[in-house]
């Protein structure tokens, strides 16, 4: 390829790389501007609330609700937090999906985990499925002093000391299900709409995170075409030196 | 020739930058597939170690930050006991298995990975540095762990749970000899 035609090429390339990546390089400047002064602008203590943020970022909306198991009230903010009267005691992933007094523990099913703690609150376990929780479990019953959950293909009864989950054809009454928060515990179980720090959004817009996957690719395009661009910029330039030179001479 | 080029670096290039984080999470192992690798004759039932505040705190010391609940589940065969943790690197829990042998570590696997970076912890040439690692008086591993580089939070993610793994594996011994004295004293 003669000068000319590099120069023609390489500043047609360039052109167009600079106009597709335009925006993005706009995006990670202005970000990365902002990040690198992170601690003087104080951006982990500003707090954005806006729902279309929250939903990118998959937060779920805080729903709470109560269960009755005996005597106590479990509640679960809708988010982590989980309660036993007005206290706040634990944290499990919502949904709740049953609680249970059996054999003097209480037993509180969030998703994937199961609870064990003491009447008093304290926790003493957390069965996840890497201790061989099902998946998928829909409810927590008991029902003549056997721990039953439902699931989407039957019942099973649990034996927690030996981990053993085994199909049962008993079928409870009545599955509890998780209510709105009595009257007399609603002050207790507040429930702050989530948000996200400004410096967690801005790092996950400099990497495209806020976006997924996707995103994450289309930055990555982006640096890429800002490499492109400095490879085009250079052979433009030095293309048109030589040539100049050529001239000259 | 310059646009061949040019599609070829950006599909190489592509390449690359997908490679570490398509590979890096994932389940190795279920907690299942672990015990029977562990114990291939038969799998004992879970057990379990209660933790008083004494232990919660020597264990939070560690750690670096408190012990979420009472009592662990271990599995156990004659010297060797199997035990399972989620310690999380920087923002996701790992799943790790860890065989103690007599006070020794036997082996350390990662079951379950689930951060973008810091996957290379699962590798042999990692884990097989803690084959025969026992706990010091002061809870500590008692031979240097070389890191990995850009995996630091997972490694010592994976240091955290080995030493957990010896320092319960002790507390167990100790809680069934007592049992054994108090129930030989009861029989006398």
């Amino acid at each position: 390829m003669s000068l000319r035609n590099s120069l023609i090429f390489s500043v047609r390339w360039h052109r167009r790389i600079g106009l597709v990546c335009a925006l993005l390089v706009l995006l990670l400047s202005i970000t990365g501007i902002l990040l690198n002064h992170t601690t003087s602008l104080k951006l982990d203590s500003i707090k954005v609330h806006s729902p279309i943020i929250t939903s990118l970022y998959g937060l779920p909306t805080p729903e709470p609700v109560s269960l009755a198991a005996e005597e106590h009230w479990i509640s679960h903010d809708g988010i982590q937090q989980l309660y036993l009267q007005d206290q706040a005691i634990a944290q499990c992933t919502a949904p709740l999906l049953g609680a249970a007094l059996h054999q003097g523990l209480l037993h509180v099913l969030c998703r994937n985990e199961l609870l064990l703690l003491s009447p008093e609150g304290e926790l003493l376990e957390t069965i996840t499925p890497v201790f061989g929780l099902p998946t998928g479990l829909q409810a927590l019953a008991l029902h003549n002093n056997q721990l039953l959950f439902k699931t989407e293909s039957g019942v099973l009864n649990a034996d927690l000391n030996t981990l053993q989950w085994l199909p049962s054809n008993i079928t409870p009454k009545q599955w509890p299900t998780p209510q709105v928060v009595p009257p007399q515990l609603s002050q207790a179980v507040i429930t702050e709409a989530p948000a996200m720090d400004l410096e967690q959004l801005l790092l996950d817009l400099h990497s495209g995170r806020l976006f997924g996957s996707v995103g994450v690719l289309v930055m990555d395009m982006a640096a890429i075409l800002l490499i492109l661009l400095s490879i085009t910029g250079f052979i433009a330039w030095y293309s048109s030196k030589q040539l100049r030179k050529g001239k000259r001479r | 020739m310059y646009p061949k080029a040019l599609t070829r670096l950006l599909v190489l290039t592509g390449l690359m930058l997908l490679a570490p984080g398509i590979f890096a999470k994932g389940i190795y192992m279920t907690a299942d597939e672990f015990l029977q690798n562990t114990f291939p004759k038969t799998q004992p039932e879970p057990q379990v170690i209660w933790l008083n505040a004494e232990l919660k705190a020597e264990i939070s010391k560690f750690l670096y930050r408190p012990y979420r609940g009472l009592r662990v589940r271990y599995w156990q065969h004659q010297n060797r006991s199997a035990w399972i943790f989620d310690e999380i690197g920087k923002e996701r829990p790992i799943t790790i298995g860890v065989v103690v042998n007599n006070q020794q570590l036997e082996a350390v696997k990662i079951l379950a990975f689930r951060e973008s970076r810091g996957g290379e912890v699962r590798h042999s040439f990692f884990t097989d540095q803690f084959q025969g690692v026992t706990l010091t008086e002061k809870n500590k591993l008692s031979q240097i762990i070389d890191g990995i580089t850009g995996a630091t939070m997972s490694v010592n993610a994976v240091k955290r749970a080995s030493q957990l793994a010896l320092f319960l594996e002790r507390e167990a011994l100790n809680q069934q000899a007592l049992k054994e004295q108090s129930t030989e004293s009861s029989e006398d």
